[in-house]
């Protein structure tokens, strides 16, 4: 161990403005860099020079910042380049990149140029008596919790899904470093941005509502998930739902709740005959209050359910609508 | 076009919850867990039989398992695959991310050349989405993931899912494509394709059959070790309200007014 361990973060930046993971992350390295007596060092591929200030709110020491048009949109090849140049370069103890869509791209590529491991989806970092990253991770939905080391390539790599870590402001007078994008000249990409179509997701998003109704594999009709639609709406809350939804073709992945989906944390999570699989738990556990509704009294739901309501929606919904009207 | 398709396969994502660990060994018990295609891995054979049918050629499967997996590849030749690879070895086992792309990519490289490295996206147990964009990078190949549509011709076209829409690419082959399930929905297996698949062939794939380098593969190539493993205790103490309808209803509505989201008046 040297006598310094510096963390690298990768802080994705849309439209001059940092995404909200990259901050968390920050926040939560920021406790691993100050027990290493290291540097926190963010790391940022922009079209634009704007937004920095930000990362220095949330405690990095330095920005990394390359800028260049071609930065608008993810192209793996240039990506790459940048990262695997400034970690050569550097050599960071560890390297954590948010799991978006586009970082869950860039982070195994750049772990293979640089052969060194990577963990995914981490929901707790601890530094152990080797001075290597103890990186929790989940695994069958979120069955397990299992440990990953990377104990003998450094960086030590990993991701972190948004909203896995609380956001800390942590000030610091940083320093923004520039970096050299004139060999991005001679990469020729077989892979090519056009643009972006934005989709609204229909709805309150699911991460920002205070109530959350998700329904599940047991929604027998299209006109039963309209009710839970306008249950949600009554509750100024937004419609969630796990995987068959998708399936039958009522709501979309923008909607789901769960491993591929979206981690949500409500004050309130009520799921209508969600049985409960390991992937969405994932998703819904650290919910406030949870209300679980089902006919079967062994669903797994029921298991991280507060209140239990052993019963057929079809009976419970009308009820519950007409007292919320009125 | 060639195109080579991973598949894995997973335990029933349905059982998840009977998953547990051995207390004296450590170990986790999947006893009882059937073993199935990784589901998105499904979408991903779809769309690679959608592009033969429509462009000529052969889709080629490629999966790294023990030898018992032949029966998943198997159905995998049943929904219209001409060809399988099974990569069964001791000397692949406790493989990571990194050395599991490596031999799949040897493999590849082995029987190829391929125009289009198409995978699923995620698998259901380990869900980390790092095999496909690692494939890419040990055949120097570009990759996207996330893919929920795609358009081909003389060129491909491809969307992304990304947060808040989606980004679109144009990409010229060879590349390794990563699928949602959103993408399509799998064609069933029928008596035909089942009878089909009885003259195609599942090979094993034996680490003395592929040019590999030994210490990047298995555990040796593994950078990463698992440490302890802890099935988390996330249960609740929860109460259960029993009656009628209307008392139940109640119940939820005082649940709601504690947590603080009804306000006075709302009802």
């Amino acid at each position: 161990m040297r006598d310094h361990e510096d963390i690298l973060v990768f802080t994705e930046f849309k439209d001059g403005h940092p995404l909200k993971v990259g901050l968390e992350i920050l926040s939560k390295a920021r406790g691993l860099a100050d027990e290493m007596s290291g540097g926190l060092y963010a790391m940022v591929l922009t079209d634009r020079a704007d937004g920095f200030d930000m990362l220095f709110k949330y405690g990095a020491d330095r920005v990394y910042a390359g800028i260049d048009e071609s930065f608008r949109y993810y192209t793996g090849a240039y990506f790459s380049r940048m990262a695997v140049s400034l970690v050569e370069n550097i050599k960071p103890y560890a390297f954590i990149i948010g799991a978006t869509a586009m970082g869950s791209m860039f982070a195994p590529e750049v772990a293979a140029y640089l052969k060194t491991g990577l963990a995914a989806h981490v929901i707790d970092y601890k530094i152990d008596h080797a001075g290597n990253l103890v990186q929790v991770v989940p695994s069958f939905g979120s069955r397990v919790a299992a440990e990953i080391l990377t104990p003998h390539s450094r960086p030590q790599m990993s991701t972190v899904r948004p909203g896995t870590f609380e956001l800390k402001e942590n000030l610091r007078n940083g320093s923004i470093v520039h970096l050299d994008t004139s060999e991005l000249d001679y990469i020729a990409p077989r892979v090519t941005p056009l643009g972006f179509e934005e989709v609204k997701p229909e709805g309150m998003p699911l991460e920002d509502a205070e109530v959350v109704v998700v329904g599940g594999g047991g929604i027998e009709t299209r006109e039963d998930w309209e009710n839970l639609k306008e249950l949600s709406r009554l509750l100024n809350g937004a419609l969630g739902c796990t995987r068959p939804i998708v399936d039958k073709g009522w709501s979309d992945e923008a909607h789901m709740v769960g491993t591929s989906g979206k981690t949500i944390k409500p004050k309130v999570y009520i799921g209508i005959a969600v049985s409960g699989s390991s992937h969405h738990i994932t998703g819904m556990k650290d919910s406030g209050l949870v209300i679980a509704i089902n006919k079967d009294e062994n669903a797994p739901i029921f298991d991280v359910a507060d209140i239990r309501i052993v019963a057929d929606y079809k009976e419970i919904l009308p009820a519950l609508l007409s007292m919320i009207k009125g | 076009m060639r195109i080579a398709c991973l598949v894995k396969p997973v335990p029933d994502p349905e059982y998840y919850n009977r998953i547990s660990i051995d207390p004296v060994r450590g170990i986790l018990t999947r006893a009882g867990i059937p073993v199935v295609m990784n589901p998105t891995d499904r979408h991903a054979l779809e769309e690679a039989i959608r592009i033969k049918e429509k462009m000529g050629g052969e889709v080629v499967i490629f999966s790294m398992a023990p030898d018992d997996a032949g029966g998943i590849l198997k159905d995998g030749l049943a929904m219209g695959a001409d060809e399988a690879y099974l990569l069964s070895d001791r000397a692949f086992a406790g493989a990571d991310t990194l050395a599991t792309s490596y031999t799949l990519a040897k493999a590849i490289e082995q029987f190829g050349p391929f125009d289009i490295i198409l995978a699923g996206n995620e698998s259901a147990d380990g869900s980390t989405s790092q095999v496909p964009p690692q494939v890419g990078v040990w055949l120097s190949m570009p990759s996207l993931a996330g893919i929920i549509r795609m358009e081909y011709g003389e060129s491909f076209r491809v969307w992304c899912d990304v947060e808040e829409g989606r980004v679109e690419y144009e990409v010229t082959p060879p590349v390794v494509f990563a699928v949602k399930r959103g993408i399509n929905t799998p064609r069933y297996i029928g008596i035909k394709g089942i009878m089909a698949a009885k003259s195609k062939k599942v090979s094993i794939i034996r680490v003395g059959d592929i040019s590999v380098d030994l210490d990047r593969i298995g555990l040796n190539g593994s950078p990463t070790r698992a440490g302890r493993i802890v099935v988390p205790d996330i249960g609740r103490k929860g109460e259960t309200i029993t009656g009628s309808p209307g008392e139940i209803a109640e119940g939820i509505i005082e649940g709601l007014r504690k947590a603080g989201v009804i306000k006075e008046g709302m009802i």
